[in-house]
């Protein structure tokens, strides 16, 4: 991160490929598929001219969560002003494993964000609790709790809208 | 119980999977980092432009400032000349001497005696070139502005020669303020000397060949006005005054 502070832009390549995941997953919680790239882009640009910023290298981590967290609120207050247009009927809706991957991750999204970030760079990103831990700047065993809380409100918010278990299981 | 089994597997992935977060993974996997994105090289670091504008307009500016050093070091030459060629000596110049290029101009007379050859400044140099005149080799015959200018000692024979004969005593007082106006006629003597009316003029360059009746008697007079010989040819005009 010094090297980086330095000007040095292969450090920062470094960074970019570190962090890159965690921040999909961070703005993947918060803002639909279609503009997390380039809303990822815009996290790291504005990281490279703010880099200098920070004083500890310790810190890098949750400042550019931090960072990626405004990204995405900012999105949503533009989003607000704008006006939506209905999707054409011939787009299937649930036929794809895409459409269902959207549902399922517009119900994650409806979690609390410390709920939704973590379960999202778990289940999406395939990131462990340690990595999520380090790449977010948070302790491991407050990223636990929060994976097992928030795989348990997902659990119940799915469960009404899942079909019948087969009746070998429900006795 | 369940609940410490689900947890191994979805904090790191060990223990015993859970069904529910194995389909959660399967269904959500489609929407993962793109591959390529993740292997693909840092963007930050991207090649510079091929054409190095800095580079050719610094190499340019240090091409200009060579080639202004050699022409500085050249002119050098001229300038060392010029305050030599324009200073004091010729306060009345016309100015027309000093800007001409190929005129010697008549500011010095120690440079201008290997130029003018026809208007010699020592008597020395005089002499093999007024061979031909009527007077003889050592006499200066005709008025020539060149022996006023360069020192009063030749000054007087030519001053009392004027054309119209008759010898001023005046002229040869102020002969060393002339200087400067005989040098002029010395810079330009073939331009100056055939456009004005003026014998002293028109001499050494039109009139070589042409024996005037007026000098002989010249140099008669300017020893009787003066008392002083002349510097110049001592020896040739000391017998006449005895």
């Amino acid at each position: 991160m010094r090297d980086a502070q330095a000007g040095d832009r292969n450090a920062f390549g470094e960074l970019h490929h570190r962090y890159r995941r965690s921040i999909r997953g961070i703005i993947l919680a918060r803002a639909p598929i279609d503009v997390v790239d380039d809303l990822v882009q815009d996290v790291f640009a504005a990281a490279l001219t703010r880099i200098d910023q920070v004083r500890e290298p310790e810190a890098f981590p949750g400042w550019l969560a931090q960072i990626a967290r405004r990204k995405s609120t900012d999105l949503h207050r533009r989003r607000a002003v704008r006006t939506t247009q209905p999707l054409p009927p011939e787009i299937p809706s649930h036929d794809s494993p895409y459409a269902e991957a959207k549902a399922m991750l517009e119900q994650i999204q409806a979690l609390p964000s410390t709920y939704s970030e973590p379960l999202i760079l778990r289940l999406v990103e395939g990131m462990t609790g340690p990595e999520i831990a380090e790449r977010l700047g948070l302790s491991p065993s407050y990223v636990r709790v929060n994976l097992h809380r928030g795989l348990k409100m997902l659990r119940e918010r799915l469960e009404p809208q899942q079909p019948q278990q087969p009746l070998g299981v429900v006795r | 119980m369940n609940h410490s089994a689900d947890d191994d597997y979805l904090w790191d992935g060990s223990g015993t999977p859970d069904p529910f977060v194995q389909s959660l993974e399967d269904t959500l996997a489609c929407l993962a980092s793109p591959p390529q994105l993740e292997v693909g090289a840092p963007e930050p670091s991207k090649p510079r432009r091929s054409v190095p504008w800095k580079e050719l307009a610094i190499a340019s500016m240090a091409a200009a400032a060579v080639l202004a050093l050699l022409w500085l070091s050249k002119t050098p030459s001229v300038f060392d000349t010029e305050p030599e060629l324009n200073p004091a000596g010729n306060p009345e110049s016309d100015g027309s001497a000093t800007g001409g290029d190929a005129e010697p101009g008549p500011v010095s007379p120690d440079l201008e005696d290997p130029f003018r050859t026809d208007q010699g400044v020592s008597p020395d140099l005089e002499d093999p070139f007024r061979s031909d005149g009527p007077n003889g080799p050592n006499v200066p015959a005709q008025a020539d502005p060149a022996d006023q200018g360069d020192g009063p000692d030749l000054k007087n024979p030519f001053e009392d020669d004027g054309p119209n004969g008759a010898p001023d005593d005046s002229t040869a007082e102020k002969a060393p303020k002339k200087k400067g106006t005989s040098k002029k006629h010395k810079s330009k003597p073939n331009k100056k000397n055939s456009n004005k009316g003026n014998p002293d003029l028109k001499d050494p360059f039109s009139d070589e060949p042409e024996p005037e009746p007026t000098p002989l008697p010249e140099p008669k007079d300017p020893f009787k006005s003066k008392s002083e010989p002349p510097s110049g040819s001592p020896d040739l005009e000391q017998p006449f005054r005895k």
